[in-house]
């Protein structure tokens, strides 16, 4: 069982929608006991850094992430702003603490003439390390739509990246995070949340 | 990042319809059919824009299969199970629940147009709660002047004017939409899409005018759009989608190529 974390207003039925078809079982879950009976965790999310944690703050959920993930190992996939939320703080909400479970920071995307902010669509990603259902050296296309976008201090942790040398995913022993949404990727997004569920 | 190639779905009363000078408005269809459809081709995002103008649902209609929905959202609810791209939806919307609603209902995007006119303070607001990328506008406009209501009532902002209004206040994307080319076939409005390209940073989304696969190639050739976007093209050629794809990986556009065989046996995009 796979525990999807309500971070509120987020597109949560998006990924919801897609757990269905792929049959994965989950739950829904806000709080701590919740948490801990389940074997895996989604964290999805869209917004503000700053709204993402105050609202894992109003649920009582951060001890327990952070003692479910360190302590216990349990995997976790951060998705969007549910991967920038594992990491130490943003340039988005200055001063407010992230879950800290990855060492590094979330900075804004650079200037570039190959996307608008928010950088929004399809973008060539090239897979560095094996990430679940993906292979190492091969390029796959995924959707992303953000303003911001992770820097882990070291940087072999970096499975997957995309345009401008963005980082598109970090592998950091049972911890996953994809910038890109897998859910609204199609057949190889799908593949990912079919193999992170496996 | 890749240039994005979207069909743009027009509901009314529940039933996709073929739009012309904003005012005709013919049944072509049934909008879950359509969205699964499209889903197998691997589009790569799907717009709605319910142009319903009162809220009564006619869609008990006997001809069609499959049962659509009596109101906006469930309909939406139940277009979304279908849908594992991006899909925006709008319609409507007037205040921070109706943005909240089709946001739980499954879509990842809304899109604003009225609304934003008559409440100075929603694009603001809505900011604040959802976040730039989950808010999309719909700029309607004819000759240089913004309208709203339906392409009803003339405000006195210009196209450019609006634009930037709106980036200021946080909008996530804009939707250029010519009133005049709706429906025609003639071909998108270059000048007006480069200036908007150009005078601003969010990406920008070309609508209206669509009529064969080479105004597609034009429209980023000339005027450097993130995205365009039609409607009646895709609902009435025969795999239109693929052939348009096709068209613009001929003409060098950076396009997304999904290398998936088509349930329409029309094989391998290679």
């Amino acid at each position: 069982m796979i525990g999807v974390i309500n971070l509120g207003n987020s597109n949560l039925k998006s990924l919801t929608n897609t757990l269905d078809f792929l049959k994965i079982n989950y739950k829904v879950v806000t709080k701590s006991k919740e948490l801990k009976d389940v074997k895996k965790l989604i964290l999805p999310g869209v917004g503000t850094f700053g709204n993402g944690m105050e609202r894992l703050e109003k649920l009582d959920l951060i001890t327990t992430i952070i003692e479910e993930v360190k302590i216990k190992e349990k995997p976790i996939l951060g998705i969007c702003l549910g991967m920038q939320l594992l990491f130490e703080s943003s340039e988005e909400s200055i001063g407010v603490k992230g879950l800290n479970l990855v060492k590094g920071k979330v900075i804004s995307l650079p200037k570039s003439n190959n996307y608008g902010i928010p950088r929004i669509g399809w973008a060539e990603s090239a897979i560095n390390s094996d990430f679940l259902s993906l292979e190492k050296n091969d390029t796959v296309d995924f959707y992303y739509i953000h303003s911001y976008y992770v820097k882990p201090y070291d940087a072999n942790i970096i499975s997957i990246n995309t345009d401008n040398n963005i980082t598109a995913s970090v592998k950091y022993k049972n911890i996953y995070g994809c910038q890109f949404h897998p859910e609204k990727s199609h057949i190889k997004g799908l593949d990912i949340l079919k193999s992170f569920s496996d | 990042m890749r240039k994005r190639l979207i069909p743009c779905i027009f509901l009314k009363e529940g039933m996709i319809v073929r739009s012309e000078d904003f005012l005709t408005h013919q049944v072509i269809g049934n909008p879950i059919n359509q969205v699964a459809r499209f889903s197998d081709w691997a589009v790569d995002e799907i717009v709605y824009i319910d142009i319903s103008q009162n809220n009564e649902y006619d869609n008990r209609r006997s001809d069609h299969k499959v049962k659509v929905p009596n109101d906006k959202f469930s309909l939406l609810s139940d277009i979304s199970k279908h849908v594992f791209v991006p899909f925006t939806f709008g319609g409507g919307v007037r205040n921070i629940q109706d943005i909240a609603k089709i946001l739980q209902s499954g879509a990842d995007k809304v899109v604003l147009n009225t609304g934003m006119y008559i409440d100075d303070n929603l694009l603001l607001n809505a900011v604040n709660i959802f976040g730039s990328q989950a808010l999309v506008a719909c700029v309607d406009y004819k000759d240089g002047f913004v309208y709203f209501k339906h392409g009803k009532f003339k405000s006195q902002y210009t196209v450019s004017r609006w634009c930037v209004i709106i980036q200021n206040q946080g909008i996530g994307e804009i939707i250029l939409n010519d009133i005049s080319r709706d429906g025609k076939g003639d071909g998108y409005d270059i000048d007006t899409i480069r200036e908007i390209v150009e005078l601003t940073t969010v990406p920008v989304v070309a609508l209206g005018g669509a009529g064969d696969y080479f105004d597609f190639g034009e429209c980023f050739n000339e005027a450097n759009p993130s995205a365009v976007a039609a409607g009646n093209i895709f609902h009435f050629k025969e795999h239109s989608y693929f052939y348009a794809k096709k068209e613009l990986e001929r003409e060098g556009v950076d396009i997304r190529i999904e290398h998936i065989g088509l349930k329409e046996g029309i094989g391998e995009i290679k």
